[in-house]
């Protein structure tokens, strides 16, 4: 549950930064953006119950964000969500560069969602694909930081594993 | 362990179709509660970013320029909305001169707004403003900015509100080009511009021609400027209506301070 709870934060986190400081450094249709990088990482660390929630919680902070058609955000994590799952079922990522490509994949999948549920389905060309391959080549910056913040949690709260943890 | 999860999955679908259905307003003084605590949140990280940008843009590209710039953009800014009014004035008195019973144009009060953040996704034209429901400001409320129109008020909390730009895929409003008096529908287009719909192929439109507010959408009222002509595509012999190009008269991007005209209920707290 911990683990869902250092998504949500962390995704809040993120919301605020990139609805204020980077939007005033960041012109166009494309930019840094570490939420649907956050999507993957949480299918990739947080199993199934836990990830999911995570994920609802997520999505719904988002809808509090943004303009966009509601319940959009929540469908298409938790579409992005369910996809990491899957593949990690089928097969082991344990590369860099793959899961850089499991990134840029699943950011399409997220990103034709949001784009043709918004009425923008003109934008999925180019610019959809640009983002998700952005979000690729940035994402192990991102899971880094992800990692970092994953780790200090787990220092402040030890995970009691006589108890199960 | 699967059945939790089958469950949270149904609960996903179920939330978001319940979302965009709107069966959600039980929550909606949650939701407020929460933009209220994130737009607190947002405008104490726009400052310091704002400020920074402004050094960037101004010490950084050449500080004398720059001012002196920004200083003749809001000149032009100003003399292009007198124009318009003075247009606007000109043509209505041609055409009503035989009429002595002239109403005079009541004035709505405004409410100065500062934006405190955009939207999560860059193609969703939007913008949080620090104004919201204690100050007057509610659903399909005008937004001016500089020279003209910007948008309108989708919905507010306490302290504030979510702005649809003009440019959004979502943004319709009711439109007339000043010089030939053409009526259309100012839809956003997503990418930073506009375009000027429903105008027959036959109808007198020009490259700079300006767009003015109809007033026929109950909204927005008549004469406030909305944006310039770019383009104008006539279209093949099949087509019913030209593709009318139009820039907004003010860069969405850049907005920082906004004013909310104020329908309905006198006002004490914010007026300008």
């Amino acid at each position: 549950m911990r683990n869902a709870l250092v998504v949500i934060l962390t995704g809040y986190l993120l919301m605020l930064v990139e609805t204020t400081i980077e939007s005033l450094f960041w012109i166009g249709p494309v930019r840094p953006d570490g939420l649907i990088v956050l999507v993957v990482w949480c299918g990739l660390t947080t199993p199934l119950p836990n990830g999911l929630a995570a994920i609802l919680g997520l999505g719904l902070f988002a809808e509090a964000f943004s303009a966009a058609s509601r319940g959009l955000y929540i469908f298409s994590f938790a579409a992005g969500y369910l996809m990491v799952r899957y593949i990690l079922s089928h097969v082991i990522t344990p590369y860099l560069w793959q899961r850089m490509l499991l990134v840029t994949v699943v950011s399409m999948i997220c990103l034709t969602i949001l784009l043709v549920g918004t009425g923008g389905a003109d934008l999925v060309w180019p610019w959809g694909a640009l983002q998700a391959i952005l979000n690729g080549i940035l994402s192990p910056a991102f899971f880094f930081v992800f990692d970092k913040i994953k780790a200090y949690s787990d220092r402040l709260v030890p995970i009691n594993r006589k108890r199960g943890g | 362990m699967l059945p939790v999860s089958v469950v949270l999955a149904l609960s996903i679908l179920i939330v978001s179709i319940g979302l965009w259905l709107g069966v959600f307003g039980i929550f909606q003084p949650i939701k407020q509660v929460f933009l209220d605590l994130s737009g607190s949140f947002q405008g104490v990280l726009i400052k310091p970013a704002s400020l920074l940008d402004k050094v960037w843009r101004s010490y950084m590209a050449l500080h004398d320029v720059t001012v002196e710039n920004a200083a003749l953009k809001k000149e032009i800014a100003r003399l292009q909305q007198e124009i318009v009014h003075y247009n606007e004035a000109v043509i209505a008195n041609t055409r009503y001169k035989k009429l002595l019973d002239i109403k005079e144009t009541s004035k709505i009060p405004v409410v100065a707004a500062e934006v405190i953040g955009s939207d999560l996704a860059p193609w969703v034209w939007s913008l949080t403003i620090d104004k919201g429901r204690r100050d007057g400001v509610g659903a399909e409320m005008v937004v001016l900015s500089g020279a003209g129109v910007i948008g309108q008020i989708m919905e507010s909390s306490e302290h504030t509100s979510k702005v649809l730009l003009l440019a959004d895929h979502n943004s319709a409003v009711a439109a007339l080009v000043q010089r030939s008096r053409v009526p259309g529908i100012l839809k956003g287009a997503g990418d930073g511009l506009c375009r000027l719909a429903y105008v027959g192929k036959e109808e007198d439109v020009e490259v700079g021609d300006t767009i003015i507010t109809s007033g026929t959408d109950q909204i927005f009222p008549k004469g406030l400027l909305l944006g310039t002509v770019t383009a104008v595509d006539k279209g093949s012999g099949s087509d019913l209506f030209q593709i009318i190009t139009v820039k907004p008269s003010v860069d969405l991007k850049r907005v920082e301070e906004v004013l909310v005209q104020i329908k309905g209920g006198s006002l004490v707290e914010g007026l300008h």
